[in-house]
């Protein structure tokens, strides 16, 4: 099988002074199929929020090569990463932040499917189905974001990523922020949406527990390198990274 | 339970709320609380968002906001009513009685100032202090959070520091003044395990060597196993389950509690 997305040696460095250069991600290369959901894992710092914005091609990568099906997009802008984008969404840890505060969330979900030149008015009755999918209510599309939970501004933000019917969505700590029980809705609608439209997903997380739960492989890294790969359950129970081991230690210590 | 042992409880009790009710601009958000403390007991306290939570650590330290009111019932601490006291009859006991703890604590502290001199104001406000024994203090404080080079993390600004690293100096200035009630605001929320572990053992190490009380307020129910003796489960400003947390934990009796543990992604190591 092709894979849908490939990373070869991604660098991403960060100059902090005149001469003083960081390195936040190291030559790192990876695959991500078609219908596979990879999880990355690490503890903060370790590079795994800076992946997923280079890979979204949100910052400019410093070195290295990204193929979204066997199409280079390491340097792509204006119209041809308008394109990428039909194929490629995201959705980040803070779902307020990434709505515009003046617009209504219907408008935000709908901006991609206008713009795609689809009518205003089929354009709403999509959003309307898409609200429903992701489990709320078709009014929704005329609230502000102040104006609905947590909860349900994540929901929205899920619905805004779909409407294009992207084969990629990439989540960077999606539900990190969400109640528990709200967190486990919306796996349980990724992994419905999953199993209908045969997404894939790159989900940056930082609870072991989460991935093992949803993510079919995992990447653990520190320090900007990938230190240790596998099926989530390999590398759970069987760690060979002594910063895997760390992190499987620290979240035992919460799970008993 | 007859009147004689509920008086003993309160004796007991350092800090606890009595029936309480809290409105924001007339409409209740807690209804009708009722819980009690004891020296160096942990309670937790756990909801989902809107559950109310938060509202009973800033009940407490009176810091409601506009149209937020105590409506019925009280709070003490110690012997005295915090609920009746006035904004200037509170500050003394905020921060030397009470501490509090927040869940974005860079966002608490003044960007422009450095650590150290936060520090220092802070203890400077509540009791004679020089800047160098401010220091000295803080950086013992520091090294017991496992925080080793914290002479250069006193000289730094609050923006130079990671969020774990800055969380922890707000877990420091609220355990320098020594109180006997620490009020914490999803304390470990914003770090990831490996040093939420380290804040969560620290915590408990602090409670038992000064007998700190500490009200724990959270979503996580790993925190909660970890660290607190009782829980309070709480929903839509109401409390539906009260207990010793390897009762609640093993044997929920509210259907609300089950669904909660049931939505705790469980690691599975073997």
């Amino acid at each position: 099988m092709k894979p849908l997305l490939e990373v070869n040696n991604l660098t991403k460095t960060f100059r902090e002074r005149e001469s003083d250069i960081f390195t936040a991600v190291d030559q790192i290369s990876f695959r991500l199929y078609p219908h596979e959901t990879l999880g990355i894992v690490g503890e903060s710092g370790s590079g795994k929020s800076t992946v997923a914005r280079a890979v979204a091609r949100l910052i400019p990568v410093s070195f290295g090569e990204i193929f979204l099906e066997g199409e280079d997009i390491t340097r792509a802008k204006g119209r041809h990463l308008r394109r990428v984008y039909q194929k490629m969404q995201m959705v980040f840890q803070s779902p307020a932040d990434s709505f515009d505060p003046r617009r209504t969330l219907g408008y935000s979900i709908g901006e991609s499917l206008r713009n795609s030149g689809m009518s205003k008015k089929e354009a709403g009755e999509q959003v309307r189905r898409l609200l429903h999918q992701c489990g709320l209510s078709g009014a929704t599309a005329d609230r502000y974001p102040h104006e609905v939970s947590g909860g349900q501004c994540q929901r929205a933000a899920i619905a805004r990523a779909l409407a294009i019917r992207p084969k990629l969505l990439i989540c960077d700590e999606a539900t990190s922020a969400l109640d528990m029980t709200v967190q486990k809705q919306i796996l349980e609608l990724l992994r419905d949406l999953k199993g209908k439209y045969g997404m894939a997903y790159l989900f940056i997380c930082h609870d072991l527990a989460l991935v093992q739960e949803f993510c079919d492989r995992v990447l653990v890294m520190h320090g900007g390198a990938i230190v240790e790969e596998g099926t989530a359950n390999e590398v759970i129970k069987n760690p060979k990274a002594s910063e895997t081991k760390r992190l499987v230690e620290a979240a035992s210590y919460f799970t008993n | 339970m007859g009147e004689k042992g509920q008086t003993k409880e309160t004796d007991e009790a350092l800090f606890c709320c009595d029936r309480l009710t809290v409105a924001y601009h007339g409409k209740p958000v807690v209804s009708e609380i009722s819980f009690s403390v004891k020296r160096g007991e942990i309670l937790g306290i756990v909801g989902e968002s809107g559950s109310g939570k938060s509202t009973i650590l800033k009940a407490a330290m009176g810091i409601l906001g506009p149209g937020g009111a105590v409506a019925q019932g009280e709070i003490r601490l110690g012997g005295r009513v915090l609920s009746d006291l006035e904004e200037r009859d509170l500050r003394p006991i905020r921060g030397a009685q009470m501490g509090m703890i927040f869940q974005d604590t860079k966002a608490s502290l003044c960007p422009v100032r450095t650590i150290e001199s936060q520090i220092y104001d802070m203890l400077a406000a509540h009791r004679s202090v020089t800047k160098r024994q401010a220091r000295k203090q803080a950086a013992e404080m520091l090294m017991r959070l496992g925080l080793s080079d914290a002479g250069r993390i006193l000289k730094c600004y609050p923006f130079q520091l990671s969020g774990g690293m800055n969380q922890r100096v707000g877990i420091a200035m609220a355990m320098l003044l020594n109180p006997a009630l620490l009020l914490a605001d999803e304390p470990t929320s914003a770090l990831d395990a490996a040093v939420q572990k380290q804040t969560v053992e620290e915590l408990r190490k602090l409670r038992k060597q000064y007998g700190t009380a500490i009200v724990l307020v959270t979503h996580n129910m790993g925190v909660i196993s970890a660290m607190a003796d009782r829980v309070l489960i709480l929903q839509d400003g109401r409390i539906v389950e009260y207990g010793a947390v390897p009762q609640v934990m093993n044997h929920p009796q509210s259907a609300y509690t089950r669904q909660l543990l049931d939505a705790v992604p469980k690691l599975r190591r073997d």
